[in-house]
């Protein structure tokens, strides 16, 4: 008698929590939003955001001597200009997937302080005749000789 | 005998899928030499989530029929498997700084990940706690199963939602594990994985002796007291 009350109290609580989790992640972990969403809030929110889409293919300008980045991040429909200073990921490239931290700034330009680079589940070695040393040639090698 | 034996075969299987996955495994296309963290990455996770399943099997048994063999089972299982996720959490941490470029974000996957090992520590801590062995596996039981309920919600929460984490390449009814990883990784991923089974069996028997030699002093204690 008493184990079966153990059983239903339990079952409950299991039921609540698993509710109240999937109910807390639905509504409150929406990791990142689109450009598109962005460009649908009125004027430019004042917050702590994560825009995530992909780089756009032809808006990367790198200038590596000041370490500033300067692309879009497009989800297929609308685009935001990204400004960063700083070393972005590995995996960070022109056509690939991208998540930025930041505030969006009063000029329309999301001011990034982080840049994070989404990656496929897929793995695969080299194909014939690539160079290897090429896959993580992105962010130059430090000079030898010098910090 | 038979758990020297598993003890050595896991031994043998690590430094082989080490080796195989280390330096025979060709470095990854994009990630580069990076990638072979996958390679025990994935073994602990699968491991971890093995490691709840039998906690939650012990703990619905437990319930069911309040025999002590089964709170050991779950118990020994429990400490394992938060063995096994704190290992998946460092090793995604350490893949997480060159690829994505953060140790830690607060996406979906990761979080829940976190939970996992929240819940499971707490369990740990609770088994601690409790003096009265029958009430400490009753609650620990009843948290070991709502614990199990976080890993669905993992699994599907680069599904559900927006997340950093990507989509599974093993565990996906829509793709095969070769199509997502090719067959020069595939194979020391899955000696990795078996190294891993084996290692945690051997590390189960092992605590499951230990729970026994415990309950055998305790007992013996009871009857000096009386």
């Amino acid at each position: 008698m008493k184990r079966r009350r153990f059983l239903i109290g339990g079952l409950v609580i299991v039921g609540a929590l698993a509710y109240l989790i999937y109910g807390a992640m639905q509504n409150a972990v929406v990791y990142f939003v689109t450009p598109s969403e962005l460009h649908a809030e009125t004027g430019a929110p004042d917050r702590f955001l994560r825009v995530g889409g992909m780089v756009l293919p032809g808006s990367l300008e790198k200038d590596l001597g000041r370490r500033t980045f300067r692309f879009r991040i497009s989800d297929g429909q609308e685009s935001i200009a990204v400004f960063f200073q700083g070393v972005p990921p590995d995996l960070f490239s022109e056509g690939k997937g991208a998540v930025v931290e930041g505030r969006l700034g009063k000029d329309g330009i999301f001011q990034a302080s982080t840049v994070m680079a989404k990656h496929a589940e897929e793995y695969s070695p080299h194909k014939e005749g690539e160079d290897p040393s090429t896959v993580r040639s992105f962010v130059p090698a430090r000079p030898t000789g010098g910090p | 005998m038979a758990r020297r034996i598993l003890g050595t075969l896991a031994l043998l299987l690590i430094l082989t899928g080490l080796y195989w996955g280390l330096v025979e495994a060709p470095p990854d296309a994009r990630q580069g030499e990076t990638q072979r963290i996958m390679y025990l990455h994935i073994p602990s996770i699968l491991v971890a989530y093995l490691a709840f399943f039998i906690v939650f099997v012990g703990s619905c048994l437990y319930l069911w029929k309040g025999e002590r063999r089964d709170d050991n089972l779950a118990h020994s299982a429990a400490e394992i498997g938060v063995l096994f996720t704190a290992l998946t959490i460092v090793e995604g941490s350490i893949w997480g700084k060159p690829t994505w470029g953060v140790w830690w974000t607060w996406d979906a996957r990761l979080t829940l990940t976190a939970i996992l090992l929240l819940i499971f520590s707490a369990y740990l801590l609770l088994r601690s706690l409790i003096e009265d062995p029958r009430r400490g596996a009753v609650s620990g039981a009843i948290l070991g199963i709502i614990g199990f309920l976080d890993i669905p919600l993992i699994h599907m929460s680069v599904y559900w939602w927006r997340t950093l984490h990507q989509p599974p390449s093993i565990l996906r009814p829509d793709k095969a594990p070769w199509d997502n990883i090719d067959p020069a990784m595939l194979w020391p991923l899955g000696i990795n994985f078996l190294a891993f089974l084996v290692l945690f069996f051997y590390l189960l028997s092992l605590r499951i002796h230990l729970g026994e030699v415990v309950d055998r002093v305790r007992r013996s204690r009871l009857y000096a007291a009386d």
